[in-house]
């Protein structure tokens, strides 16, 4: 298998080498009488509906189109080629029409958004796998005036790769498995200290992913905050109620975890909900601006 | 207490299936049901298994991972004890992704649709703002866009079958900016006159040495087929719709090489050589500079010569051509005597009617009847402007050729042919003479009609007749043949007017009877120009410089086909260089058609609305002179033989006082790097006559006066 970083150097001056021939062939092409925007128009569209294809090579995975992995690697290269193509054919300059202004603006959001989640796809399941390696952040103090070893569940690692849509079942048997724990803190201490405790803070948040935004910011205040509560509450409570909060706790970082994996892995899913959308309709605006040219050509050649 | 959340084994985890459309309802939950929705969305969840009957008895067959057999079993008639609630199914993430992005689709659709077929739809698809230009010009889509009448409809046809000329829209535009008949091919020029300049560029071996961009066009074939024989849409250069203030002549400088048959890369670089310019005629007006500058303003005339170019000439309005400053500003000192005549030796007027001697006795000793003819005309033949007016008179014509090499003055070895067409020639300027004194201006004018073939307008025939006096007709008449009257009945009714041998002696008629001895001369006396009576000619004296008597008859005769009547020999003699007026001498004489010429009377100026290939603005380039002035630029040719290319008529065929500009004169400054290297810095595309469009709105004073 060919190493990534030689891949993408390959890939890059592939792409180099596609710029350069492509503005000679351009440059050249703009000393004749020849409508230069014509050609790079067509060239353009050409290509975005090759980039359009990957999604029906998705869709029809039976088909012999090649692996999806080379598909993405030309969707990328080819993608950013777009973009040279679409500075040609607009001249470097705004567009100034209704029309043709959507029609930029709308490359210019399929493109972003293009680049925002190759920028997702690249980056966040790294962000998972390292997540998934953090420490908690304890201080020192507090757990030894805890008693108790919570230095244990640092570094613990939850050691899976989540799938998305089961992330919901997970969080599910997370949730049965603190409310087991609630119900035994009462049964053994005869305190409610837990149950008010996990009514008051838990409950909301085990009953589903939470802090999408602030996950994806990789802030760690949601999970600080219910920790640190946590930890205050040790000092109050007796020993065996502290050996369940320690378990509890446990599960509060499971579900942080499950909420950090869902909230990144969405991340990777929904901005394709942006990207392939408007895809559809830079397209269709794209064949209005074509026929708009065509019928109203004004004898250009 | 480690968590395994995730479970691999075949029989711990549901198999996943997210391609599906739909998923069940409890899924968000964390608890969707083994069976899950059908491919319309309809939940079809019953119970968690079947239980499967063994014998008389029912078994639970819950799958392992969804809690494997329950404790409770099926109920006693084999049902599930375990009924799963219903859910309202959810579409899978793929699916909402589709649906949004149909709905997106349709929406764009939906607006698209919406704006381009309501009110304002021709903003919605207008690619942009029109130059100020056209902004008020232009009030309809469909005043340059001949398809946008149809709507959306015909929209879409034009964008898929092509129904237009091969002109396309360009023929709108033309409406308005009218190049005359090649308007739209290259250049305005015919395709004849495209092959000529073609072929003679290619006759000069020039190499042609395309940009590495040219090349590669060639190479690729993109450059398309550009002949001639083309039609270049007004489209191809000027683009529209580019906003308020955006030029529409701005324009790659390369593209006009496209059709070029010998190509270069820069001005600086390979540019072919000027040939001759800015040379391509000799000048309008004869001045030849070298001459001047090194003999005429020499000695006592040093003082009179100009100190610099400038005293003679001067940028026009626009500051692209230097003009000649008026004649009276810069010739007149030494020059407005000769057109009066002063300190001439001959004749100070030209003769208009004069009478030329006439061997009247031999004619009567051979029998023909002239009547009266005085003595004392001793002109040996007949000036060009009476020949001229005589020339419509066959009879005139027939005798002229007779006499072709008689002496008038002695016709007494003349045969008798020879003789009797000296009678008639006689007769036929008795019978101008007469016309003219009787009918004045109005015989003058019926004669040139005649001659000239053509309707004279009132002010032309104004300026041709020099308002001559009707007193001078009849006097001259008086003078000269006091009895014409009837002697020209009497020839009409047959009788013989009766040229007595005494009349031919002592009873002349004397021209200046009456008149004290010690007058000056008619001549002498009309200093400032004019018509006058002497001896036996009425002369015309030039009025000045501009003489519009003068201008006129020139300009007429030379516009006159040269084959008619005596033209060729009226413009010959006004157009001899020391001919009376001295026009000639100054305003050279092109050749304009196959037997018509036409007089330079003004040196170049600027032609409104006419274009040239090349073109050039001294103003900016004043700031650049030196020392030299413009003697930087144009440097004296000092060998040249200037005044021997006005010896014909053909102005291309030249030697200019001034040696051609070097290219490199020009590529010191106008490099890449430097002032523009352009084409169109120096050259126009659209050459010729540009005629603006004019309304052909019709006057109704009711709306005008409102």
């Amino acid at each position: 298998m060919i190493p990534f970083a030689t891949r993408r150097l390959f890939n890059l001056f592939a792409l180099l080498i596609a710029l350069i021939s492509t503005l000679f062939a351009f440059q050249a092409y703009s000393t004749t009488l020849s409508r230069s925007q014509y050609l790079s128009g067509w060239f353009l569209l050409a290509v975005i509906v090759f980039l359009a294809a990957y999604n029906v090579q998705k869709k029809l995975p039976f088909l012999p189109m090649g692996s999806s992995a080379v598909w993405l690697q030309f969707h990328i290269y080819v993608g950013w080629f777009t973009f040279f193509l679409f500075m040609i054919h607009v001249e470097f300059r705004v567009p100034n029409g209704f029309l043709e202004s959507s029609l930029a603006l709308l490359y210019l959001a399929v493109a972003l958004s293009g680049v925002l989640g190759l920028w997702i796809s690249k980056g966040y399941p790294q962000r998972i796998a390292r997540h998934d390696r953090q420490q908690l952040n304890f201080q020192d103090g507090i757990m030894i005036n805890a008693n108790v070893e919570i230095a244990k569940i640092e570094g613990r690692k939850l050691g899976e790769e989540l799938i998305f849509e089961r992330i919901p079942v997970y969080i599910r048997e997370v949730r049965e498995n603190a409310e087991v724990l609630v119900v035994r803190s009462g049964e053994e201490s005869k305190s409610s200290s837990i149950a008010d405790f996990y009514s008051d803070r838990l409950h909301d948040y085990f009953s589903g992913p939470r802090n999408f935004w602030l996950h994806n910011m990789e802030s760690s205040r949601p999970l600080d905050s219910l920790i640190h509560e946590v930890v205050v509450l040790l000092r109050y409570i007796s020993e065996k109620e502290q050996t369940i909060l320690v378990e509890l706790s446990e599960l509060i970082r499971v579900k942080n975890q499950l909420d950090y994996c869902h909230a990144l892995q969405a991340m990777l899913k929904w901005w394709l909900f942006f990207h392939v959308p408007l895809t559809y309709c830079l397209l269709i605006l794209a064949a209005i601006h074509v026929v708009v040219v065509y019928a109203f050509s004004g004898g250009a050649q | 207490m480690i968590f395994r959340l995730q479970r691999y084994g075949f029989d711990q985890s549901k198999y996943d299936r997210p391609n599906r459309k739909w998923v069940c309802g409890w899924a968000q939950d964390g608890k969707s049901c083994p069976v899950g929705p059908d491919s319309k969305g309809n939940c079809i969840a019953g119970h968690e298994c079947i239980p499967i009957k063994n014998r008389d008895r029912w078994a639970c067959s819950r799958a392992k991972e969804f809690g494997g057999k329950c404790s409770a079993g099926p109920l006693p008639d084999g049902t599930c004890c375990n009924a799963i609630p219903r859910c309202q199914p959810a579409l899978s993430i793929r699916a909402k992704r589709g649906a949004v992005a149909k709905w997106a689709s349709f929406f764009v659709l939906g607006l698209v649709l919406m704006f381009s077929a309501g009110p304002s739809g021709p903003n919605f698809i207008s690619p942009g703002e029109l130059t100020s230009y056209h902004q008020t010009a232009t009030q309809s889509c469909e005043n340059c866009h001949s398809d946008f009448r149809g709507g959306p409809v015909k929209w879409m046809r034009a964008a898929f079958v092509s129904t237009r000329s091969p002109q396309g829209e360009s023929r709108l535009c033309l409406s308005c900016h009218i190049f005359g008949g090649s308007g739209g091919s290259p250049h305005s020029l015919s395709e004849k006159k495209l092959i000529r300049i073609t072929q003679s560029i290619k006759a000069k071996g020039v190499v042609d040495s395309p940009s590495m961009g040219m090349g590669l066009a060639d190479l690729l074939s993109l450059n398309g087929k550009r002949g001639p024989e083309g039609f270049v849409a007004c489209a191809t250069c000027h683009r529209e719709h580019r906003g308020r203030n955006a030029s529409l002549a701005a324009l790659n400088h390369l593209r006009c090489q496209s059709c070029h048959a010998v190509r270069f890369t820069s001005f600086e670089g390979d540019h072919p050589e000027f040939s001759n310019f800015p040379h391509d005629r000799r000048t309008r007006l004869v001045f030849d500079h070298s001459r001047h500058l090194n003999k005429h303003f020499s000695g006592k005339m040093k003082n009179l010569a100009p100190k610099s170019c400038k005293n003679c000439h001067l940028p026009d309005a626009s500051g692209a051509l230097m003009t000649v400053r008026s004649f009276e500003t810069t010739c007149a000192s030494c020059h407005e005597g000769q057109i009066f005549g002063k300190g001439s030796a001959g004749e100070k007027g030209i003769p208009f009617i004069a009478l030329p001697g006439l061997d009247a006795e031999s004619l009567l000793g051979a029998k023909i009847d002239i009547g009266h003819w005085p003595q004392d005309a001793e002109r040996e033949d007949l000036p060009p402007f009476t020949r001229f007016l005589l020339s419509g008179d066959p009879k005139f014509q027939k005798a002229a050729a007779s006499l072709k090499d008689a002496d008038l003055l002695d016709l007494s070895k003349a045969n008798l042919a020879v003789k009797s067409a000296a009678g008639e020639f006689a007769w036929a300027i008795k019978k101008l003479v007469f016309d003219l004194a009787v009918n004045g201006q109005k015989a003058l004018k019926a004669r040139l009609k005649k001659l000239l073939g053509r309707r004279l307008s009132e002010a032309e025939f104004s300026r041709l007749s020099g308002q001559i006096p009707a007193g001078a007709l009849r006097l001259s008449q008086k003078k000269w043949f006091p009895g014409l009257s009837s002697e020209l009945s009497l020839r009409k009714e047959g009788g013989k007017p009766g040229t007595k041998k005494k009349e031919l002696g002592d009873k002349e008629v004397d021209s200046k009877e009456g008149e004290p001895e010690d007058l000056p001369s008619a001549e002498d006396i009309s200093v400032a120009g004019g018509w006058y009576l002497q001896d036996f000619s009425v002369y015309y004296r030039p009025s000045g410089h501009g003489d519009r008597f003068l201008q006129t008859w020139m300009d007429v005769v030379a516009g006159t086909d040269a084959s008619r009547g005596n033209v060729k020999v009226l413009f010959s003699a006004l157009s001899d260089r020391k001919a009376i007026g001295y026009c000639a001498k100054c305003h050279s004489i092109d050749r304009t058609g196959g037997k018509t010429q036409r007089v330079n009377w003004r040196a170049r100026r600027p032609v409104s609305r006419a274009k040239k290939f090349n073109r050039f603005r001294h103003s900016p380039h004043f700031s650049l002179l030196g020392e030299k002035g413009c003697l930087s630029c144009h440097r004296i040719n000092a060998k040249a033989d200037y005044l021997k290319g006005f010896k014909g008529d053909d102005p291309t065929t030249f030697s200019s006082n001034f040696l051609p500009i070097a290219k490199n004169v020009c590529a010191a400054c106008h490099t890449s790097g430097g002032a523009s290297n352009s084409c169109l810095t120096c050259h126009n595309y659209h050459i010729g006559k540009v005629i603006p469009a004019l309304t052909s709105a019709r006057m109704r004073a009711s709306e005008i006066s409102q």
